[in-house]
């Protein structure tokens, strides 16, 4: 485990960075729910926004973790990516549904963009490198290559 | 040819049911949760001039049989006399598998170890040495992969060498300590003489298992009048320690022969330790939990509402296509109002419900419904319920008959009970439509929120229903909370969708045809007597309706509505079916309800209350009867359904009323 | 001897007693956790506990966690 010092401290940062995108993804979508617009195409979804802002907590947890104990916080860090991308996945399908229901009953203004609104693609495509990094690092910290001779 | 009956046995969760499907080619779903195989199921394979008939036990991790599941498995072992046992052993989890090992090879069976080598065991590089583990338990191993079919034919081939020895088994002996085996013997040899009470069990097995207390035979032997020598006579401290030695011998038997096989053993800190750190956090914990059903939920909705968008269209379609034939109006009230109708019912809640089961099995596969059901153990015991009944209300969102099955790996008959009668209150998929429709219909723009309100009833209700039976019912409290975590696992989406396919045809099967048959009854009893006009007060359904009308009152609905609830009984979805029929046709419905001048969004909102409480439908039924086992039960779980249902939908209306302007 | 349910994550303690009556005792046997079994502790959640012993993980609330009586190991 020599070599792996050097990604560590980029991916280590970079949990810090998806902890804060996610926060201010979370937050956004309160407030457009809230009826405070920016004028961004975020979509306006109080639930939503609050589990990003869950999210953005167990990042949060992940870099207060990284500070003493290694594996504690490369398992926040990983969980919690997996879990942004997998509901990033699960907003695509919510909204490919709303979106065909839209078309197929043949409304006027079917936007396509919509499909891309949900703040959780957003933070989750941030998080995208976070997770391939963590989930190579979770691996090759947990197993000792003592295992086998 | 030559039949040989051979029973598949083995712990929860190590492959059973995946080495079932791949002996008999069948695709029973194989779930990543302990318990998922509850009962026996049953499957054949042709081999040369040989039939095998393969039984798949529940799992089970001794045959002391504390669980409804566990009680299938030992008696199955124990009374069915098969050619052969074949017990399936995880690679990763040998020990613990080969406890089992040591309790059935006392049974005296043929008996044949299918060496489970799962994906994890190959991630893990365990070694593991077949050929000692064989020459030490004297049984024969042969080396698996249930997950490909890898060793099956080798599987086969073994079973029937078996079965064709005609030797008597001789495996390695369990070594008790002196004490006990002289007991043994002693009842041992008392028992050769009544040799036919006890069926199919050698003298020496009952006698071990009197000795480590099965108190299923040692009644019936009481109750054939014998004393048994030792044990009659034995304090329950003393038979406690005799069973805590006879449970550490067979331990030792197993870790010794672990010892042995296993070539290598595992790192300090494992990924799957790191993960349930996080997933099952003392705080993040259930709020991740709520989240991802959350987004279930989301997905349930809006991925199946495309669907639902086509089939309304399809159905346009065929009603058009009629209109431009020339028919017998009999025949075409009968085609429209009847069979079109009745299939349109059973269509529009078929997306929803496959949506439904294959995020749970997706879910489930992934290893971490197991790891919820401990998030929510501290809460669900708070409330006088058994942290594994989450499970089971969880899968009644989508259909509370498989629900009520899952209370199975309930161990306490208390718990069992209880959850039992608190799952109809989970609002099952087929409650849906009938509140698309009301909400729809009286509270426009705010649909979504009456609609969330009503699951969240139907979830508090459940909650002080368990606190009022704990209470004042069943004094004790839940039984202590202990569950295998399976490993984690990444989900396959063949195979979830293969589990969806085959759970929703299950249930198309089950409810398509008491569905599709209750509309076509409501049908005729809104047709006849022949010649009163479709659906009206002089038809046979309207003089039903308003016979039972005045009970429902105090409730405020009208006899269609009342027609809806007594239909209802055979299942929900008929209810919109059966008030689309009484109110002249499906299309119209909405209008139809909206110009109704007895009717109000209170009222509306009060029967949508009704409709969720009251009874679940035929198909529950019956499945409640069957777990309860006595009718006492199954008419309390019944009246208290209806009685909370009466009670709330009247608050309901009374208090709504203060709130929703006439 | 301490009850299980005081233990912290990642603590190493041996089973010395499990206390109450029999069927829990039996219940926790059948899995493997017995007296003089070794557990690691994966997870601590208020009292519950999720221990592994070797390969396998269990869950116990916090009822069952406080009957077990372990001894820590350093």
């Amino acid at each position: 485990m020599s070599n792996t010092t050097y990604p560590h401290k980029y991916l280590y940062g970079w949990t810090g960075i998806v902890a804060l995108s996610t926060f201010i993804a979370g937050l956004l979508s309160i407030l457009e729910g809230a009826g405070i617009a920016f004028g961004l195409s975020i979509l306006p979804d109080i639930p939503g926004g609050c589990i990003l802002v869950l999210l953005s907590l167990i990042f949060g947890t992940a870099v207060l973790k990284g500070r003493s104990d290694r594996p504690g916080w490369i398992s926040f860090s990983y969980v919690a990516s997996l879990l942004l991308l997998a509901f990033a996945g699960c907003s695509i399908l919510v909204e490919g549904g709303n979106l065909l229901t839209a078309i197929m009953e043949g409304e006027e203004e079917v936007n396509l963009i919509s499909i891309l609104s949900p703040a959780f693609i957003w933070a989750g495509i941030i998080a995208i490198p976070l997770y391939i990094g963590v989930s190579k690092l979770m691996y090759k910290c947990s197993y000792r290559s003592d295992c086998c001779e | 040819m030559k039949d040989i009956r051979i029973l598949l046995a083995g712990n929860p969760n190590v492959g059973k049911t995946t080495l079932f499907n791949s002996l008999c080619g069948v695709h029973q779903h194989t779930g990543n949760y302990p318990g998922v195989t509850v009962e026996i199921k049953e499957g054949k394979r042709q081999i040369n001039d040989h039939s095998l008939f393969v039984s798949d036990l529940p799992g089970t991790y001794s045959l002391s049989a504390f669980t409804p599941d566990e009680q299938v498995a030992r008696d199955a072992l124990l009374t069915s006399n098969p050619d052969a046992v074949v017990q399936i052993v995880d690679a990763t989890n040998i020990e613990r598998n080969l406890f089992l090992t040591t309790q059935l090879m006392e049974i005296g069976l043929p008996m044949v170890i299918a060496l489970n080598m799962s994906d994890l065991a190959d991630e893990q590089k365990i070694t593991i040495d077949a050929e000692c583990l064989e020459k030490n338990l004297k049984i024969p191993v042969v080396r698996i992969v249930a997950r490909n079919g890898e060793g099956i034919e080798k599987l086969v081939d073994t079973i029937i060498r078996v079965t064709e020895k005609k030797t008597p088994v001789d495996y390695k002996k369990i070594e008790y300590p002196h004490s006990v085996t002289t007991h043994i013997a002693e009842i041992g040899n008392y028992l050769s003489s009544h040799v036919s009470l006890l069926g199919k069990l050698s003298p020496h097995y009952a006698a071990i298992r009197l000795m480590e207390g099965d108190e299923h035979l040692e009644k019936m032997l009481h109750d054939q009048g014998l004393v048994i020598p030792f044990i009659d006579k034995c304090d329950p401290a003393e038979r406690d320690g005799i069973a805590e030695d006879i449970l550490l011998a067979r331990y030792r038997t197993s870790e010794e022969v672990t010892t042995c096989a296993v070539k290598c053993s595992m790192g300090a800190v494992m990924p799957a330790d790191l993960i349930d750190q996080v997933l099952t956090h003392r705080l993040f914990g259930i709020p991740i939990f709520l989240s991802c059903m959350w987004f279930a939920f989301q997905i349930t909705f809006s991925a199946s509402n495309p669907f639902l968008v086509g089939i309304e269209y399809l159905f346009g379609i065929f009603t058009e296509m009629m209109n431009g034939v020339e028919m017998d109006p009999f025949i075409r009230s009968f085609l429209a109002d009847g069979v079109i109708g009745g299939v349109g019912s059973v269509l529009v809640f078929v997306p929803s419900i496959f949506v439904m089961f294959i995020l749970l099995s997706i879910l489930e596969d992934t290893g971490y419904l197991a790891r919820a059901a401990f998030v929510m153990d501290r809460f669900m015991h708070s409330v006088g319920l058994h942290g594994k009944s989450f499970i089971p209300f969880l899968i009644g969102f989508g259909c509370n008959v498989p629900a009520i099955m899952a209370t199975r790996t309930l161990q306490s008959k208390a718990d069992r009970i209880i959850t039992i009668i608190t799952i109809p209150f989970m609002s099952c998929a087929a409650r849906l439509p009938v509140y698309v429709l009301f909400a729809g219909v009286f509270f426009g723009a705010a649909a979504g929120n009456v609609i969330f309100f009503l699951y969240v009833l139907g979830i508090a209700v459940a909650i002080i229903s368990a606190m009022i039976f704990r209470r004042f019912v069943f004094r004790d409290e839940p039984s202590p909370f202990i569950m295998e975590l399976p490993p984690y696992r990444k989900p396959s989406g063949l195979a979830a969708a293969v589990h969806m396919w085959y759970k929703g045809k299950e249930y198309l099967k089950r409810a398509g045809i008491v569905i599709f048959g209750g509309v076509l009854v409501v049908w005729a009893l809104a047709t006849f007597p022949v010649g009163v006009e479709y659906g009206s007060v002089d038809s046979l359904a309207g003089i039903l309706g308003q016979v039972f009308q005045p009970l429902f009152a105090p409730l405020g609905f009208n006899w269609q509505l009342v027609v809806g609830l007594i239909f209802g009984f055979v299942a929900k979805e008929v209810v919109v079916g059966s008030l689309g029929t009484l109110y002249g046709g499906e299309e119209m419905l909405e209008s139809s309800l909206a110009a109704d001048p007895t009717l109000s969004p209170v009222i509306a909102l009060a029967y949508m209350v009704f409709v969720l409480l009251y009874f679940p439908c035929v198909a529950a039924f019956g499945v409640i009867r069957q777990e309860l086992g006595n009718w006492k039960w199954t008419c309390i779980a019944v009246g208290w359904g209806i009685l909370v249902a009466y009670i709330v939908a009247f608050i309901t209306l009374h208090v709504g009323s203060l709130f929703i302007g006439a | 001897m301490v009850p299980l349910s005081l233990m912290k994550t990642g603590d190493k303690v041996v089973v010395r007693a499990i206390q109450g009556t029999g069927h829990l005792a039996k219940t926790l046997g059948q899995l493997g956790i017995i007296i003089g079994i070794e557990l690691t502790i994966i997870q601590k959640a208020k009292e519950s506990v999720i221990v592994r012993i070797g390969e396998s993980r269990y869950a116990l609330g916090a009822g069952a966690a406080s009957m077990v009586l372990v001894e820590p190991q350093i």
